[in-house]
Order: structure tokens, then sequence, then C-alpha cells
């Protein structure tokens, strides 16, 4: 017994050392399983950080971005290099599966297994002695034999949590752009200097794009000669109409677009009264539309966060310049984009002029921005609004054709809408339940009274059968045997004597 | 220990050789199945039911027949038929005449009360029918009225179903299902089988086979069979391929998820063990190995598995499963 503890101690020492890569193994399956939360760690503080610099405008985050994205995927790969080099160097090898090394190898059939298990006990079964004498043998066998290479599969992955390996991935491009969002580059000195040159109207060292002769007269019939379907037009002048307050305003932007380099002097060094009119501003700006956007443009370039906001305005904007392009090419004149820039500017100027606030200029552009939904966005659809429907029932078969929806019901599709006692009665035709069964209704019960009237009954008199001529035919008698006529008399003779007295 | 060390080894030598010996006597009628043999001797030694599935004309009966004469036990066989009642298995109260020429109602026991009973088509009887086996197969006593009759050891149902003709059949029941240790199918003999078929059904000579085990030897290789030990490992393993045929299990394959609809019960890991121990003992071991295990685990796990609608349109059958499940549940202290 002695003897066979000492060996599998040896052997459970020798397969231990043998199977450091299955501790390598186990080791990465447990580090995967811890790989994911790793993984979120670092895109998370990264978030946190982002809005608390966005908050407080500060910069607290050491790293850049290119540091972090690498940070993120470096922290766990590490983790698992180090868990794995853990776990080869120092992984405990359970003592069953260092013998079921020999087992196998061997083919034992687990007997190596059985008996150490079983010699640890404090009291055996005969049985359980005996698998033990059976393993002493064998022990002896597995101390001379040398282990093969086995065959140890790769870690599996299935412990891996990817959603937590996402996570992380979105949470560093949440970050990112957070890290956009705070960190957007400002303006150079001179960039800024020249947009103040170019829209304060009071500021001496102005300078203007001049533009030659043959380009001004270029972009004139371009902007003539574009052209803008008719049905636009229409749409167009409707919510010009709607946006623009007279038709003066309409006359003037023509005017101001057929000389687009006047109409911006004026509006340069105009008063504010007439800026402040949109029609006018418009059109002032719309005809040397191209520098001016360029310019806008470049600036929008270097400023994100300006970009984000004309962004947001672009939808409005365009309805807005939409409105102001609908006037000019009903006239034949602007386009749409050269509108937009021209409103662009118009509203830079406006807000210059205003010293230059930065709160009243976001203000004003709120304004601008529900008046342009109470133009548009509070009404949509507007356009397609239908004749109400008409809520008095036609006849069956009768149809109304001045408006189709007039069947009676609350709105398109839905179910029958109805009042009183219609409202209560089935609608809708349900099938009986049982099949090839007509529903015969309400079955309705009348109680009728009746007289009752007698019977009549015609009384027949008996009459003789008269005699039987024939035989009635021989009975069957079936011949008893001696004995049980005997019982069968002597039954019948007991019961005559017990009834008679 | 080396006394007691002995002492065990010439049980198990013993539990072989009665074994061996009673294979022998039924071989002498039947060609080929060994499988179908070994695993109905399994069975008995192990002390449970057995349900033979296989077509028509492949032996099913002959060999419980030939069992019960290598075995010398009481037999009886029963013909289950849609018209059986309980009352034709289980026995009946029957009015009969005393010597005095006085009446009284005596209980008449019927067929299954015997040690080694064949439910031949086993699946033509009505549920009401099947189930009054299954007291007989659990508890292994038998009521009527208020008669409770306890039957002799050993018992052992040995029940025979056609998995083709199914017109006019009655699936057995899960709960029966359940009380049965093994499910064998009965395949086709090999070519080679055929000869000696032939030869020995259609000759003049004679077969016959004699009785070498008594009941009581059966009892005491049960004994036997129950003493062998068991590893924890192995413990461990057969509850997880248990616990892996039950379906959303933690141990279930996707199959298993996919396909079944109901897993075995708890009498599946009884089952493994205790045919494991059998296969021990006849394989010159005095503790069950995982081996032992896997080789009985389609036989004992076959009949537990209750399959979907899913898988009886895909053809999946049990035996796929099975296989499913060894491959998938790890063998204890598995390195790769």
């Amino acid at each position: 017994m002695g003897e066979l503890q000492k060996n599998l101690d040896q052997l459970a020492t020798r397969g231990s050392r043998y199977l450091r890569r299955f501790a390598f193994k186990e080791a990465m399956e447990k580090a995967w399983a811890s790989v994911g939360w790793i993984a979120l760690i670092l895109p998370a503080v990264y978030v946190i950080v982002q809005i608390y610099e966005l908050i407080t405008a500060t910069t607290v985050w050491p790293l850049g971005i290119f540091l972090t994205i690498v940070c993120t995927i470096l922290i766990p790969v590490v983790f698992l290099a180090l868990w794995a080099l853990i776990g080869f160097l120092f992984g405990h090898i359970d003592r069953q599966t260092s013998l079921a090394l020999f087992d196998r190898e061997l083919r034992l059939k687990d007997r190596l297994q059985a008996a150490d298990e079983f010699i640890r006990k404090d009291q055996t079964t005969p049985f359980e002695t005996a698998a033990i004498s059976d393993a002493i043998p064998h022990a002896q066998d597995a101390m001379q034999t040398r282990l093969g290479k086995i065959e140890i599969a790769r870690p599996a992955m299935d412990a891996v949590k990817w959603q937590h390996v996402i996570g992380a991935l979105v949470l560093l491009a949440i970050g990112v752009t957070a890290h956009a969002l705070v960190f957007e580059p400002e303006q150079p000195e001179e960039d800024q200097t020249q947009d103040e040159i170019l829209l304060l109207p009071d500021h001496e060292d102005a300078q203007l794009p001049n533009y030659g002769e043959e380009e001004r007269g270029a972009h004139e019939a371009m902007e003539l000669d574009t052209p803008v379907p008719e049905e636009q037009k229409k749409t167009k002048i409707r919510k010009g109409e709607e946006s623009l307050s007279s038709d003066s305003n309409l006359t003037e932007a023509q005017e101001a677009t057929s000389t687009p380099r006047e109409a911006m002097q004026t509006g340069l060094s105009g008063t504010a009264s007439q800026q402040n009119q949109p029609g006018q501003a418009n059109s002032s700006v719309s005809g040397q539309g191209d520098p001016e956007k360029k310019e806008d443009q470049e600036a929008r370039a270097k400023d994100p966060s300006k970009k984000k906001d004309s962004k947001k305005k672009e939808p409005k904007e365009s309805d807005k310049d939409e409105s102001a392009s609908g006037i000019a090419g009903g006239k034949g004149t602007g386009s749409g984009q050269q509108s937009s820039s021209s409103e662009m500017l118009e509203q830079n100027f406006r807000s210059k002029t205003d010293d230059f606030d930065d709160d009243v200029d976001q203000e004003s552009d709120d304004e601008e921005d529900e008046e342009q939904e109470s133009a548009s966005a509070a009404k949509p659809m507007l356009n397609q609004k239908k004749a109400p429907v008409d809520r008095r029932l036609a006849p069956s078969g009768v149809s109304n054709e001045e408006n189709e929806q007039a069947n009676g019901r609350g709105g398109a599709g839905g179910l029958k809408k109805t009042r009183g006692v219609a409202a209560m009665l089935l609608g809708v035709p349900m099938p009986d339940k049982l099949r090839s069964q007509v529903n015969i209704g309400r079955i309705k019960v009348q109680r009728e009274r009746a007289v009752p009237v007698p019977n009549q009954v015609t009384n027949i008199e008996s009459e003789d059968r008269g005699e039987i001529d024939e035989s009635v035919g021989e009975f069957s008698r079936p011949e008893m045997k001696p004995w049980l006529s005997d019982v069968v008399k002597n039954y019948f003779t007991s019961l005559r004597q017990e009834s008679s007295p | 220990m080396a006394e007691q060390s002995s002492a065990v080894a010439s049980q198990a030598a013993h539990f072989k050789e009665v074994f061996y010996k009673i294979r022998a006597e039924v071989n002498k009628m039947m060609v080929g199945q060994s499988d179908v043999i070994d695993g109905v001797l399994t069975a008995l030694l192990a002390g449970g039911h057995v349900l033979l599935e296989g077509v028509p004309g492949l032996g099913k009966t002959m060999i419980v027949r030939c069992l019960s004469d290598a075995v010398h036990l009481g037999f009886s066989r029963i013909q289950f038929t849609p018209d059986m009642m309980p009352a034709d298995i289980q026995g009946t109260m029957v009015l009969t005449e005393t010597e005095g020429g006085g009446h009284e109602l005596n209980f008449q026991q019927g067929p299954l009360i015997s040690n080694l009973i064949l439910a031949d088509e086993i699946n033509r009887a009505t549920p009401k029918t099947q189930s009054a086996l299954l007291e007989a197969m659990q508890e292994k006593q038998v009521t009527v009225g208020s008669r409770t009759i306890r039957l002799d050891e050993p018992y052992c149902v040995m029940a025979t179903q056609n998995p083709v003709e199914q017109e006019g059949t009655y699936p057995l029941p899960e709960a029966q299902l359940d009380r049965f240790l093994f499910k064998l199918i009965v395949g086709y003999p090999e070519e080679h089988e055929y000869g000696d078929i032939v030869d020995r059904t259609t000759g003049s000579e004679e077969v016959v086979i004699d009785p070498v085990a008594t009941g009581a030897d059966i009892l005491s290789l049960r004994e036997i069979a129950r003493s062998v030990a068991v590893p924890s490992d192995t413990k461990s393993y057969a509850i997880k391929l248990v616990i892996a045929t039950q379906p959303q299990s933690k141990y279930a394959p996707e199959s298993v998820n996919k396909y079944t609809l109901l897993g075995s019960s708890p009498r599946g890991v009884q089952g493994l063990m205790l045919a494991g121990k059998v296969q021990a003992l006849l394989n010159d071991r005095f503790a069950v190995s995982t081996d032992d295990v896997k080789k009985i685990a389609h036989d004992v796990l076959r009949h537990r598995l209750i399959l979907n609608f899913q898988a009886q349109a895909s053809n999946v059958t049990t035996d796929t499963l099975i296989d499913d499940i060894l491959s998938h549940v790890k063998t204890p202290h598995a390195v790769n």
C-alpha cells in the first residue's frame, strides 16, 4: 500500500511537470473570461474623463487619441499574456489529471485514478481494497513508462465576453467623439481677423472680394440661366409668400439680385433696420455668393463647432433659402445655393453688428429656428391635408362621389365607428361555430292554451281461440344423469315438505 | 487486505464465469446478436428490465426463451393484444367449488407472476394493460383488489416491440419506458451468420439448452455486481451525461436543446451505474471506469430521451443525440 502511494505521488509529480502546457491552456481559458472586463476599463475611464472635460472645459486626460486607442488594445493583451505566463510557470495541475495521463497512456481504464481516490479513504469496501491491489502492478508499469507527446487543444475562447469587447470599442468611439467636441481646433488669429474685416461694416480695413468684370458677368449669367422646374417654382413662390412679409421685399430682392455688388455694398453700409429685412438681406448678397461661400466654408472648416451648428441649421436654412431662391427663381434671378450663402452672410453680418455678442447671436439663431419651424415644421403635410371626413352615412349602394371618405367612419382605416343602437350590433358577420349549420337566430317560445281532447276508444270483445288441431311438437328435454335427477327430485321433495304444514 | 482482495477477485471471477456460461448456452440456439445477448444478460444481472426492439423474425422472442431455459427460472410469456385487460396478466378472483360442495372466491394468478416475463409485442396492448406492468416492474409486486402479491426475485420483464408495424399499436408511456434499464436494438444478422441459422433451425438435430444457473445464483451475482466500487469522477461523469440529456441544462449540447422534448430522469444515472458495474466485472476490474459508462450509455439512455417533432422531421435519432452528448461532455481530467 505504501509503495503504491509512493508510486502514485511520483507519477502525479511527473504528470504535473509534463502538463505545463495544459496549465498554460487552462490559464488562458480563465483569462479569456476576464479579458472583456479588462478591455472595458480604459475606455470607460476615458469616456468619463472626456465628459468631465466637456463640462469643465479643462484638460485632464494625459494621453492622445492614438495612444489611448493603442492602450485600449494593449492592456487586455498584456493581461492575457501575463496571466498565461503565470499559469505556465506556477500553474497547479490537479493530481487526478496527472494520473489520468498515465491511465490513458497505458489504457488502464482509470485504475490509477480510482486507486488514488480509494487509498485516501479511512475505510474501504472489499471492492475498493481490491481496486487498490489491482492498481499496484499497473502503477509500477507506469513508473517505467515514458509519456508520448500529447495533443493539447488550443484554449477555448468560449469564455470571452464579446459584448464587453464591443462595449469597449463603443466607449472608445464615444470618448474620441467627446474629445473632438472638447478639443476643437481654435481658429487662427488671422482668419478671425479676416472674418471680422469682412463682416464688420464699420471696420475701416474691410476688404471685400473684388470680382473682375468678366467673372462677375459670368456669375450673373449663371444665375440667370439656371433653369428651375415649373412646379418647384410654384412651391418656392408659395413658400416665399409665407416667409416674406410683403411684395416690396420681393421687388427689392429682385433688384438686389440684378445688382449684387451694389447690394452688397448697400448691405454692408446700410442701417440696422435695412439689414433686418430678410428679403432684402437675402437678395442683396445672392449675386456674389461664390467668394463669400468659399470664405464661409473655410471658416466652417476651421471651426468645427460652427460647422456643427451650421449643419443643424442647414435643413432649415435650405427651406429659407428655397423661399429666397424661389423668389429669385420665379423672376429668373437667383439660385438656392447662392441664396444660402447670402443668408449665412446676412446672419453673420447681423449678429456682428449687434455688438458681436455670442449670446445674443445664439438667441437670434434660436428665434430664427422657431420662426422656421412655425413656417414649415409646425404644420407638416399641410399641402396634403385632405377634406374632413363626412360622418354622415350614405345609404348602401349609393356612392358619394364628392367625398370618397364619406363612409361614416371616423377616419381612414380602423373599425367602423357608429353611435347608438347600431354600435351594439355585430358589424362583422361571424361564421357559425358549427360548420354546415346556419344560425337559426333567436328562438321565440310562445305559449298557447290548448283544450284537452279525450281519446276515442273502441271496445273489442274477446273471442274463443278454438282448439289446436296439430301437435305442438317435441319439447327438448335434456337427459339428466341419474345422480342429477336424484338431486333434483330430492330438492323438490324437500321443498314441498317444507312448504306443507 | 490480500485475503479480502483475493475473495473479491474470486467473486468477480465467479460472476464472469456464470455470465459466460449462460451466454454460451444461449448461443447454442442463437446465432450472432452477441451485443443483444450481452445486453440482456447484463440487465438480468444488474436487476433491470429490457426492452427489445426489432422487426419480426430476428429472434427477439427466441433470445428470451433461451435465456429462461439457461437460467432455470420460472418463465411466462404474454402475447399482448389490444383487447387484453389488466386482469388477464395480473390475475383475478375466480369462483371455485370447494370440496364440501361450497363455493369461494380464489385468486387465480396471471402470467405476470413469475420470474422471467416475456412481454411479446408489448406495444399492442392498450395503455391500461401496459400500466398494469408498472407496479410489477418497479415495486416487484402486483396488487389486485385488496390483495398485494410480492413477486419472487429474480424478477425480470423482457418486452419486445416492433418499430415498423405501428398501426394498431399504443406507444409505451414515458413512465413505463423509464422503468426499462436497457432498450436494445435487434438488427439483422451478418451474411455469414445466415448459414448457421439455417442449419440450426431447419436441421434434424434438436438443440437442447441446459440450465447453468438458478435463481439463487442470479441473486448472488446481483449482489456481487452491486458491490463494485464507483470512483467519484466516474459518478460525476455519469451524472453529467444524464443532465446533458435534459434540454436547456448546463451540459446539454446544442442538438439536445434543439431536438429533445424530455431528457432522462435520475433512473438514467441508476441504470448507468448498475450496468457500468456489470461491465467493470466483465472487464476484470473492481471499480467502474468512465469507459464502462460510455459503453452502456446508448443502451441505457436511448429510450429515456423523448424527441420533439423537429427531430422526427429531421430524422434525428436518440442515438445520434447520445453520440453528441458523449462527445460534448468531457471525461473527467481530460487534458485535450
